[in-house]
């Protein structure tokens, strides 16, 4: 990928993951295909918030900047994924960011309650390797990339 | 909770066929019928009397005081004529037998027997005997008034010698029947009721012999009289008869002897001495007999009748019937019936319209019973009924409404219980949904992470970076472990339940012991000091699960511990609202007020750091449940520690529901 620029600014992907070895394995796929800049890898709810709103360790705007792309895993200890999706989607600064469930389980009703609340798309991680290294290359070039979405200013 | 209104109507339907009248037309109907046939029964009794019973019935009554009065009449008329008869055939013997007619005869008759045939009246009326002896007729029946004739007959030969008639002198009877009795068979009076041979009416004779001084017959003395004038009246006056009553007199022949009040049944009148009354009565008096009937007349109708013999002499005897008309002797009493049957069904309607009042009012409290029924019947639970009467309907009314009462309250507990085992089954459902997550989600995860690694292994193998290729390898085997970990506690958290121990009484404190000798090693390592308090009470529990509780408690107190550098846990049991609480305390990072449900939640942990499934605090609240019993967390917060608290009901002892 050659532009990895957006609006001049560099893209930032912010990864909601409580299993170590997955989010491993996320930012490995996103750092071989160059998809993005920074990853930012938090590993409950709770903290996915307090970066989100800037509160405590994530004050620092250059530090903790605004992601491009939110990717939520739904079993999150202390705040569930859901009330995450939920808080991000009914926030004025917030609900623009695209948001992607990216999540192992494959049950209808939390896929019906992830539309719901307003998510921008719902995949369920692949166990085939291949498989889920081509799904987050795919899911990069077409949020970050081919995805047009008014930023603003 | 409204049932289907169709089939309540078609039910109501069935009810109207089953039962088409309501118990008030029911009793309207008994009543009226049982009200009819006592009346019915009175009336009837009181008509003809009632069986097995001296009491004989108005008709009867009626009858034997009509017949009395009959007899009475019948005996009073035999007396009157009888004396009549004897005065009259006193008069012909006193006549016959004074020496005034029987010297003048005596005289006469020689005279009489020296007259030619021609002129014979004209020559003998000019002797001094005759003219005595017609003086003294004349003046007899003039004296007496009942006389119609008075005659001496010649017995020689036959002819009126003296007659107080005229014209008749000089006629032969010789053949008259009474007068050869007297003249051949030597009778010495002869009474016969016959037609007069000159006018053809109806008379009464009496033939009287007239002796010379030699004892023979010399002549025969004849007075006649009209019945139509002495004895008629005699018979009918004196009135007590009514209307249609009649008094019939025949001879021995049942001939009629006087006139009869009403045309026979073809419409003539009948003949005096021609006529025979065939009716019972007239035969039997005229055959002698006496006595009472009840009988139909000679016209056909039905009479009652009291019948005399009136014996005159050895060989004379007259029938006399006294009759009145049925109809006219019970007229009253029919009458009396009808006022009687008018009164009888006017009161037969007026305590019918009484019965209805009364079968209303009975009936109503039941209506009233059977209306509340049916709304109960349509869902309607709040319908309550007066409990004012003091009767049996008061104790029905009474019983219903503490049934619906009942039933009330049953359907409140059974809504109660419904709300509580839908919620029950919310919970279930949710903590299967939960179940199904897992195993999509948390079973696939080392599934991921291990395909990925391998992955991952066999490029960095092939670049032969020897630090990445062991990081990736400890990455498949950490994978590997979580999932056998996980498979482990969810076979342990689905036999929970399904396999419950026998419940025995144990300390608390043995248990305590129990678990944390089964975690010893652990607790060393970390350099926690477990206190155990000294006096426990006693818990009714399966031992071997509520060692696996209080071993998860004290481990997952162990776990959080965070930078505690005095870790401590105690177990204890406290007193709380008249209840025993049993709890595992510690002093590690405590737990937020939000997270103090979710702690107990299938795979939720707070920390993603932490070890373990996120299985064991589910099995500890199963556990508990399953005992009935509850269990809860107290905290005051982050870095405040944490209380496990639990309730187990005691032996006996209902659950608590909350």
């Amino acid at each position: 990928m050659n532009n990895n620029k957006i609006n001049g600014e560099p893209v930032t992907v912010l990864l909601v993951e409580d299993n170590e070895a997955h989010a491993e394995l996320v930012m490995h796929s996103f750092t071989e295909h160059r998809i993005a800049n920074k990853i930012y890898h938090v590993s409950d709810g709770e903290e996915a918030l307090d970066y989100l709103y800037r509160r405590g360790d994530y004050a620092d705007q250059l530090k903790s900047p605004q992601p491009h792309l939110i990717l939520l895993d739904l079993r999150l200890p202390k705040v569930d994924g859901m009330e995450v999706l939920k808080e991000i989607k009914s926030s004025k600064e917030l609900d623009k960011i695209p948001t992607v469930v990216f999540t192992s389980s494959n049950v209808e009703t939390d896929a019906a309650r992830a539309y719901e609340y307003r998510a921008n798309s719902y995949l369920v991680k692949p166990i085939d390797h291949e498989k889920f290294h081509q799904l987050l290359n795919d899911l990069g070039f077409y949020w970050l990339a081919w995805n047009y979405y008014p930023w603003g200013d | 909770m409204m049932s289907d209104k169709t089939p309540i109507n078609s039910l109501e339907d069935t009810v109207k066929k089953r039962f088409p009248f309501s118990i008030r037309s029911k009793m309207l109907i008994y009543f009226g019928l049982m009200f009819l046939v006592i009346l019915t029964m009175f009336v009837l009794s009181d008509m003809y009397g009632i069986p097995f019973t001296n009491f004989r019935g108005s008709y009867k009554q009626e009858q034997s005081k009509v017949f009395q009065n009959l007899n009475l009449f019948a005996d009073l008329r035999k007396e009157r004529l009888k004396n009549w008869i004897g005065e009259r055939r006193g008069d012909a013997r006193a006549l016959s037998e004074s020496t005034m007619i029987r010297s003048n005869v005596a005289s006469l008759l020689p005279l009489v027997n020296g007259v030619e045939e021609n002129g014979f009246q004209t020559e003998l009326q000019k002797e001094a005997p005759y003219q005595t002896l017609k003086q003294y007729l004349n003046l007899v029946k003039r004296t007496y008034g009942v006389y119609d004739k008075i005659q001496i007959i010649d017995a020689l030969n036959g002819t009126i010698m003296i007659s107080t008639q005229n014209q008749e002198s000089g006629m032969d009877i010789s053949q008259n029947d009474s007068f050869s009795k007297i003249i051949h068979q030597g009778y010495n009076e002869v009474i016969d009721i016959n037609k007069d041979p000159s006018s053809g009416i109806l008379k009464l004779f009496i033939f009287r012999a007239i002796y010379s001084y030699d004892d023979k017959v010399s002549a025969v003395l004849i007075m006649q009289i009209n019945p139509d004038d002495f004895i008629k009246p005699m018979l009918h006056t004196g009135g007590g008869l009514g209307q249609t009553g009649e008094v019939l007199f025949v001879n021995q022949d049942v001939k009629l002897l006087t006139t009869l009040k009403y045309p026979l049944a073809n419409g003539t009148a009948a003949i005096p001495l021609e006529y025979q009354i065939n009716s019972k009565p007239t035969t039997l008096a005229a055959r002698g007999e006496e006595g009472i009937i009840a009988t139909r007349d000679y016209r056909g109708v039905e009479v009652l009748a009291a019948y005399r013999h009136i014996r005159i002499t050895s060989e004379l005897g007259w029938g006399l019937v006294i009759k009145v008309n049925r109809a006219e002797v019970f007229a009253p009493l029919q009458e009396n019936i009808f006022y009687r049957s008018i009164t009888g069904i006017i009161c037969a309607l007026l305590a019918l319209g009484l019965i209805t009042v009364i079968a209303g009012n009975l009936s109503q409290p039941l209506r009233r019973l059977s209306k509340a029924a049916r709304e109960v019947q349509e869902g309607n639970l709040d319908v309550r009924i007066s409990e004012n009467a003091t009767d049996e309907v008061g104790i029905l009314a009474s019983a219903f409404n503490s049934m619906i009462h009942q039933v009330q309250n049953w359907n409140k507990e059974l809504k109660i219980q419904v709300h509580a085992r839908t919620a029950e089954l919310e919970a279930k459902n949710a903590e299967l949904e939960r179940y199904t997550y897992t195993v999509s989600h948390d079973l696939k995860s080392p599934l991921i992470t291990i395909k990925g690694f391998l992955s991952l292994l066999e490029r960095d193998a092939i670049k032969g970076d020897i630090e990445r290729v062991k990081k990736d390898a400890s990455r498949i085997h950490n994978a590997a472990e979580k999932m056998n970990q996980l498979l482990d506690e969810l076979l342990e958290l689905a036999r929970i339940g399904r396999v419950v121990g026998v419940s025995e009484s144990v300390s608390l404190k043995d248990l305590a012991n129990e678990a944390v000798n089964l975690i010893e090693g652990q607790i060393k390592e970390l350099g926690i000091q477990v206190k155990i308090s000294p006096d426990l009470p006693v818990l009714y529990v399966d031992r071997r699960r509520f060692v696996e509780v209080l071993q998860n408690l004290i481990d997952n107190s162990a776990k959080h511990m965070g930078k505690q550098p005095e870790p401590r846990i105690e177990i204890g049991a406290r007193q709380d609202n008249e209840k025993t609480v049993y709890y595992v305390r510690d002093n590690g990072i405590g737990i937020e007020e939000r997270y103090h449900e979710n702690v107990f939640g299938l795979f939720n942990k707070l920390d993603h750091k932490s070890e373990g499934t996120g299985i064991g605090l589910a099995i500890v609240k199963r556990i508990v449940e399953v005992h009935s019993g509850r269990i809860w967390i107290e905290s005051e917060g982050n870095g405040r520690g944490s209380t496990f608290c639990f309730t187990i009901p005691e032996k006996g002892e209902t659950p608590d529901h909350e």
